[in-house]
Parts: C-alpha cells; structure tokens; sequence
C-alpha cells in the first residue's frame, strides 16, 4: 500500500514560533495536518525566497500584469500559510496596482511604499523559515517521499505494473499522484541503479509535486525506454 | 479507485493552494487537479466528469472568468457547478464571477469547514437538480407511451411522423408504415376475459417492437390496432417486416378458441410505402394503410395486403 513517506523519513518538525507566521491559524486552517503545513512551508520558502527580486524587476520593466500575478499569488499563500503581515501588505500593494491597470488611472500614484511593505514583509518570513530549515539541516526538500520498503522479489514485473499504475493516475490528473511515486523508486533505485534513471526519478517527482502531470508522463515514458534498453544492455552482457 | 464519490476538479496555477484544497477535500472526494485553464477545460471533457470545478481567478494566460465562460457555453460542461477560490475580494469580482455562472465565491483565508460545507451543500442542490431532469424526463416518457403495451402513443406518433414526414420530404426518401388490427379480438376478450386480452395484446407488442429497427415506430393507435412506422423503407421493405411479423404470430400460436378464422390469434395488417412530396400530408398514407388493411379483412383476414403509395 502507498504510504505518504514524510511521516517515516522527514525530521523536520514544526517550530515553537515562526516571525511572520501565526502557526496555530496556519494549522487551524489545515485541519490541523503539521505534516502538511510543514511541507507547504518548506515549499513557499524555495519557491518564493527571491519573490521580491522578481517583483522589483516587473515593477522596474513596468510589468504591473505580472508583478499584479505575483503579488496576487503571495496574498493568496499569505493567507493560506497565516502570514498575516505579509497577507496585508499585499493587499495593499495589489490595490495599487490593480489601479494602474485600469486605462483611465493617471498612473501618478507610486507603490514604492507597499512594495516596501510587501519586501520587509517577505523578507522577514524567509529569513524565519531559512533559519528554521538550516536548523535541521534539511538537504534536500524532494525527498521525502522515499520510503524504507523491501522490494518484492520479481522486482521487474512490479516494476511494469507500478508504471502502469501510475500512468493511470496521471491519465486522471490524480493529485496523489505522488504517492504512487515511492514505491517505484524504491524498486527501480534498486533492480537498476543507474545515473541516467535517478534523474529522471528527480525530475518525475519534481513535475508531480508541481502537478504537472503531462511533463510527468513524458518522464515516465522514458523511464520506461531507460529500463528496457538497461534490460537489452544486462541479456547481452550475460550471453557473452 | 473508488467510483461512488463525487469527482471534484480543482484548477490553480499555485500547487500549494491545490495541496490545501486537497487536503481539505480528499477524504470524501475524488480529485482532479489543472494548472492552467486550457487544461481545465479538457479536463472538464474527460469522463469522468467533474461533479464540481473550483477554480482560481487569476491565472497567468487564460483566467477564471474566461474558463468559466467556456464552460458554460459547451453542452457537456455547462451544468458543472463552478465555485471561484480566489483571494480577491474586489466586489466586482464576485459580480463578475456570479454573471459568467458561478455558483458560489470564496475568498482566502478561507476556513476548511466552510469550504466542506459549501461544497457540501451545492453537490446537495446538483444532485437534486439531476433527479428532477430524470423525474421529468421520466414523466415526459410516460405522456408518451400507452401504459399497457408500453408502444408510443398516438402522441407520440403524430409527433414522430409528422417530424420524420419533414426529413424524408427533404431528402427524398421513402417511409414506410403498417396499419395491424387483432383479428376477432373482442370475441377473445368476451371468452378469454379482459386480463387475458390485456397480456394478448402485450405479447404483440413485444414481437412488434423487437422486429422493428431503432430509428423505427411502433405506436397503439387504438384498442387493438397498433401502427408501425418504418424509415428509409420502400414497399418491399414494409413487405418484409410484415411478412415476418405475421410469421411470428402464427408460430406463437396463442390460443383464440373463439375465433372465426383459426383457432389461434391472428393479425391483419394493411401496408404501403411513399416518398413524400408536398402535394401530401403524413394522415394520407395512414388512411391508405388503413384502407388496405379494410381490404384484407374483406379477403379473409389473417394476412397482408400491402402497395406502393396510391391516393385511394
């Protein structure tokens, strides 16, 4: 049975306090879930870690489309991940700029100050979360899914039909997708250790964390070729 | 994968706030998820079809309105209840999102409970809404079928032919029609009874309705007179199934102790076939029918008597 293998394998637990987080709106709001908000942290803060670089530089272009896109989608996290004083300033500052996208806006209203507001803000979260993530020394976020599982002994045919299965749940744009993910690494990592295969594994779990489950397909098709081309590679290396 | 539970497809271009929304949802749903609207909208295609979609307004390229716009101009999508998630609270984004179709609008910070409930609770009022299209289709069935035989109804045949009358006229090609009469019948109820004429008449039904192809008509026109009609089918045709059906009876070989003819139940059956022209209405040809029908009881009853289309 896929098992979701954070639980078994991450270390990282939730901190007493987090500047610019209120963690117990946050967890109320996920029912509660701490491996959830644990892992939904983790992601805002690599994904989103140089979000006001990227904002100056749209502002500076004069991109307000995409820097509305992006303030839009930190207020929406913000409120999401209980980051009350990040979710304020980027109300603030999308306002602003909602107007300067409207044609009849004389545009001579600057949002210098609640882009201020919106980078002291940012930068006070990350610098929290960056602290808390070096505090555990998390190396890389991608692999918490692994899990600790002896492989079946006909570890190729289980091989086949986990990709098989797993093409089904994409076939469905499955969001648990990921959880089918485990159990194939685990058996490919060891009936074929390969560098080019890891990548693709790397890569797989990265589009299926993301839900991008067209790129994850194209990825598990070669997958698919890697391992028949490994098996032809094995059958000439044993007749010789 | 469990089947029985509502399918629900949740579309962001934000993985965290699908994570949320999964989280929240997933134990009494099945989910689907869509970065972007293109994929929303194929998604939306795909069976199984979402019971819900809750959608994020602003999306880069393609944005909530949009996709819900196109949503509901496509027949296979545009009862899917759509919920906008956004953290917009621009009041004339909600306008906006009620006029394109939504049926709800939830702002963020949002509390998973609410969410349960309003999904809830719009999944509630779809489900009811389904029931009452297939009450409602189930009672339009019924205005037009005779509750006895469970063969259309005069409605329902003045319907069909008057509609199939217009396409054949169109396209020139032939209808063909069967006007069938229970010989001797009320000799059969007043010996056998009514409950036993009731399920007489019912056994002919079942042969009328299993000779005759989909696209085709059977109809009681009356007491023990039944009609059929038959597409695309020139007097040859009509011939054939007529021949066939009456072979059918005969082979059934359902007892008439009080018949005149034979001491089994027999049918009599007037046929004809005609390409429509405009100079003609659908009642000529199921007077003809009729007429010929008259000519073969006349001629001893049991039998066919059938020709191509002539005023009589």
């Amino acid at each position: 049975m896929m098992q979701n293998s954070a639980e078994n394998s991450s270390p990282l637990s939730l901190p007493g306090s987090l500047p610019g987080f209120n963690l117990d709106k946050g967890l109320k709001l996920l029912n509660s879930n701490t491996q959830l908000f644990t892992r939904l942290l983790k992601e805002f803060y690599y994904k989103y870690r140089i979000a006001d670089e990227q904002l100056q530089q749209y502002l500076f272009s004069g991109d307000i489309k995409a820097a509305r896109l992006l303030v839009h989608t930190l207020k929406g996290l913000a409120a999401n991940l209980a980051a009350g004083d990040l979710y304020r300033a980027a109300n603030a500052l999308e306002k602003v700029l909602e107007k300067k996208l409207q044609p009849e806006t004389d545009n001579k209203h600057h949002h210098d100050a609640e882009f201020a507001d919106v980078q002291t803000a940012l930068l006070y979260s990350m610098h929290g979360l960056s602290t808390w993530l070096d505090s555990h020394k998390t190396k890389n976020m991608h692999h918490y899914y692994l899990i600790k599982a002896k492989p079946p002994s006909d570890a190729h045919n289980t091989i086949e039909s986990l990709i098989q299965s797993l093409f089904q749940q994409l076939q469905f744009a499955n969001p648990q997708s990921i959880d089918f993910l485990a159990e194939l690494q685990q058996a490919i990592v060891k009936k074929y250790p390969s560098y080019v295969l890891n990548s693709y594994l790397l890569e797989l779990e990265l589009e299926l964390d993301r839900f991008q489950f067209g790129a994850a397909n194209l990825i598990l098709t070669n997958i698919q070729q890697e391992i028949i081309r490994l098996q032809r590679s094995q059958r000439s290396m044993a007749a010789v | 994968m469990t089947i029985n539970k509502p399918t629900i497809l949740i579309v962001d271009d934000e993985p965290v706030n699908i994570k949320i929304l999964n989280e929240i949802l997933k134990q009494e749903h099945q989910i689907k998820v869509a970065n972007n609207g293109r994929q929303a909208i194929n998604l939306a295609h795909l069976q199984p079809l979402p019971d819900m979609i809750l959608l994020d307004l602003l999306m880069p390229d393609m944005d909530g309105f949009t996709v819900c716009e196109q949503l509901k101009k496509s027949s296979c999508t545009r009862d899917i209840p759509i919920i906008f998630i956004t953290a917009s609270d621009a009041e004339e984004d909600e306008n906006k999102g009620f006029e394109v179709g939504a049926v709800d609008f939830i702002t963020r910070p949002f509390s998973p409970s609410i969410v349960q409930a309003r999904v809830k609770n719009h999944l509630l009022l779809l489900h009811q809404k389904r029931e009452l299209q297939r009450m409602h289709q189930e009672v339009l069935a019924l205005s037009l079928t005779d509750s006895l035989t469970g063969l259309s109804n005069r409605r329902r045949l003045n319907e069909f032919i008057n509609q199939e009358w217009i396409r054949a006229l169109r396209n020139q090609i032939p209808i063909g029609i069967l006007f069938i009469d229970l010989d001797h019948f009320k000799n059969y109820n007043d010996y056998y009874g009514h409950t036993a004429g009731d399920h007489c008449l019912q056994a002919i039904s079942r042969v009328l309705q299993n000779r005759i192809r989909e696209q085709d008509l059977s109809a009681r026109y009356g007491g023990e007179e039944f009609i059929c009609i038959l597409l695309d089918t020139d007097i040859d045709g009509v011939i054939r199934v007529g021949s066939d059906i009456l072979r059918q009876i005969r082979e059934m070989n359902i007892p008439h102790a009080n018949s005149a003819i034979d001491n089994r139940i027999t049918l009599s059956m007037g046929g004809t076939a005609i390409i429509p022209n405009s100079n003609i209405y659908p009642d000529s040809i199921i007077e003809t029918a009729d007429k010929l029908l008259y000519i073969a009881k006349k001629e001893g009853r049991d039998r066919l008597v059938a020709q191509a289309y002539a005023p009589v």
